[in-house]
């Protein structure tokens, strides 16, 4: 008896003193439930506060294959309501493993619908799904995020930390049934959902753009159209766009060609666009101004090198605005061989060629302009007038916005602000900018740059009624990759301008790449320009276009 | 072995601790008998009378609890219910928000998009400018 009593006070001592707080911690363990409690990926706003993305919950259908019974049935009752065809439903119900997933991105009512219908071996999840209301409309910009949420282009990828939040966790009681014990022990860690970026995008814009830009890409011929719209005082980009866009919310089955953001990353050879630069240099450093004189013949040859106008024409006094607004070839070159490669080398980088412009994007290209030590002759001459040098479409609209705002060169932004997951705004601070010609020689520039659009200008086609426009047209042969020659490589049609000329608003800069060179970017700038001003209300300044002297 | 021991002590010290003139009193006397004479009964009454209501309290306790548990599970699947129908209606707003419905819908309006604007100015006398070419809607 008092063996046995031992042997009982013994195995107590052992179970309650001795291993106590192992058992009482496998049983805790038992109980306890732990459930990770998804962050809400934050939003990504248009300028005005209209989503461009943001995340719901929705839900995702799986099947166990073990536990349907009736596989045929099951599939034709779930067939309607999934909207997927019975023989693939059939086909995942006898699947040889324990989870399948029948449909997904459903909405929570749908769902609730199909749990409805309590078929055993039928389950749902929760699904965070990412929805792109406006489509295609910015998507280039905004991106889009990979099956696990996480971003993988444009702001969805460049801003990922902030917009996805800390996933939280959540541990419980439960009873055997699995029923939460109301008194039981609860520990909850709360997610913290993501924050928010707003873009200096507006979608009315972006939608207007990409419209056009789409019906020039339908013509058949034309392979590709750029644009940018800045705004002038604070170089905020107001919509960039590439024709073919693609929808967001089935970025798996976009073409890839389409999901990449060429206004950014693609570069080209800008053509006459480029001779703003050029005659900016020339004007600052004090070897032309708009009234001078220049006997201009229709072809120069350097070295072996020989560069003719657009047009045959005899030798013609031009003044300097006269070469700026008849795009002349030799006359820009002459001013150039005054000037020098290396202040011009000097110009076209302090006006951001070659250099990033630091845009919250990924994916950016720097351009190509290699030192004007390495330059060859035929690369001297052709420099000046846009060619053998190339920049991206947003570089293109930024030498335009440095002319437009009194000379002061602000890299492009596209973030507005972001806002954190406890609620603080952070504005975008600006880029200081960089002074790259005095106010003086930006006046002038506009004032050359108006006589382009308009009677006696290259660019009548993008005038605009009422309001005053500068700009350049361009033209540049694209190299062919396939022979690193230019031969076969077709053509960029190019323009950069702003409105009104006189009290600048919005920069402009369009690029069209097609295999001849037959159709003009102007037109695309004129419809543009136009909805811009008539959506940011901005009326014309009521000033007359001067009069300009072109040959005397 | 102790009580003998402390006898002889008091053998020892036969002087009284008080003075011979205090009373005598025993040491020890009977108090008198306890005016309550209702016997064991109420007191049962008490103790079972507590038992039941702690029994029905901690039943109602537990009922409470239990129903508020309920109303609990209710409330958060009504919550949930709710959540799913905002997001809902968020989303057909975000929809109908995004310029390509905007222009869709206005299109089926009849709608078109506008023409250039002119701009009527005021001058400070009173007399008007206007600036601009306006033109007509649907004419680009």
């Amino acid at each position: 008896m008092a063996v046995l009593t031992a042997i009982i006070l013994g195995r107590l001592v052992l179970v309650q003193g001795l291993d106590g707080t192992a058992y009482a911690a496998a049983a805790s363990a038992e109980r306890l439930r732990e459930d990770v409690l998804p962050a809400t990926r934050g939003q990504i706003l248009d300028a005005n506060g209209n989503p461009l993305a943001y995340t719901v919950s929705a839900r995702k259908i799986y099947a166990d294959p073990s536990l349907i019974s009736d596989p045929v049935g099951a599939a034709t009752t779930l067939s309607g309501l999934l909207t997927v065809p019975v023989n693939e439903l059939v086909d995942k119900m006898q699947a040889d493993n324990r989870y399948q997933v029948l449909a997904e991105r459903l909405e929570p009512s749908l769902a609730a619908q199909v749990m409805g219908l309590r078929i055993a071996g039928i389950g749902v999840e929760v699904q965070p799904l990412r929805l792109y209301p406006a489509g295609e409309i910015g998507a280039q910009v905004v991106g889009f995020t990979g099956s696990d949420g996480s971003g993988l282009a444009g702001i969805e990828q460049a801003y990922d930390d902030l917009l996805s939040g800390t996933p939280g966790t959540t541990s419980y009681e439960v009873g055997r049934n699995g029923a939460v014990i109301p008194a039981g022990e609860r520990t909850d860690q709360p997610a913290i959902p993501g924050g928010s970026v707003q873009l200096t995008i507006d979608q009315d814009v972006q939608f207007h753009l990409q419209r056009q830009l789409d019906a020039q890409c339908a013509d058949g011929s034309t392979q590709n159209a750029q644009a940018v719209i800045l705004d002038a005082p604070t170089g905020q980009v107001l919509a960039i766009a590439t024709c073919r866009s693609f929808d967001p919310n089935a970025a798996g089955e976009a073409d890839p060609d389409n999901l990449g953001n060429g206004a950014i990353s693609g570069v080209l050879e800008s053509g006459s666009v480029a001779k703003a630069i050029t005659l900016s240099a020339a004007v600052q450093e004090g070897i032309v101004t708009p009234g001078d004189v220049r006997l201009t013949p229709d072809s120069i040859t350097v070295g072996n090198t020989t560069v003719r106008d657009a047009h045959p024409h005899d030798a013609i006094n031009y003044t300097v605005t006269g070469i700026l607004a008849k795009s002349s070839n030799v006359g820009t070159i002459g001013i150039a061989r005054e000037l020098g490669n290396e202040l011009l080398e000097q110009y076209l980088r302090a006006f951001g060629v070659g250099e990033q412009t630091g845009i919250e994007l990924s994916g950016e290209s720097p351009g190509i302009l290699v030192p004007h030590e390495e330059w060859s002759i035929a690369q001297s001459i052709n420099i000046p007038i846009g060619q053998g040098f190339a920049l991206t479409t947003l570089q293109m609209a930024s030498i335009y916005q440095t002319i437009a705002n009194g000379g002061v060169r602000i890299p492009p932004r596209i973030v507005a602000s972001t806002t954190s997951p406890d609620g603080t705004v952070t504005d975008t601070v600006q880029p200081r900018g960089v002074r790259v010609i005095s106010e003086e020689t930006a006046a002038t520039m506009a004032y050359m740059l108006e006589a382009v659009v308009g009677e006696g200008g290259t660019a009548l086609n993008a005038s605009i009624g009422g309001y005053r426009v500068a700009g350049k047209t361009g033209t540049a042969q694209r190299p062919n990759p396939a022979c690193s020659c230019y031969a076969g490589g077709g053509f960029w049609t190019t323009f950069a301008g702003f409105a009104p000329a006189d009290a600048p608003e919005y920069v402009m800069s369009v690029m069209l790449q097609r295999p001849d060179s037959g159709v003009p970017a102007g037109p695309v700038f004129k419809n543009v320009m136009t909805f811009v001003l008539a959506h940011e209300a901005v009326a014309p300044t009521g000033a007359a276009r001067p009069e300009f002297i072109l040959i005397v | 072995m102790a009580a003998s021991s402390s006898a002889r002590k008091i053998e020892f010290e036969p002087t009284p601790r008080r003075p011979a003139s205090t009373v005598r009193r025993p040491a020890l006397r009977l108090l008198p008998a306890s005016r309550n004479t209702l016997g064991r009964g109420p007191f049962i009454v008490l103790v079972l009378g507590l038992l039941i209501l702690g029994t029905l309290g901690l039943l109602v306790l537990n009922t409470v609890i239990a129903a508020d548990s309920f109303r609990a599970e209710q409330l958060v699947q009504r919550n949930a219910e709710l959540a799913v129908a905002e997001q809902e209606l968020r989303r057909q707003v975000a929809e109908g928000l995004s310029p390509e419905a905007l222009a869709e819908a206005a299109r089926d309006l009849g709608m078109v998009a506008a023409g250039q604007p002119g701009f009527v100015v005021v001058n400070p006398d009173g007399s008007i400018v206007i600036q601009g070419t306006p033109v007509p809607a649907g004419i680009r």
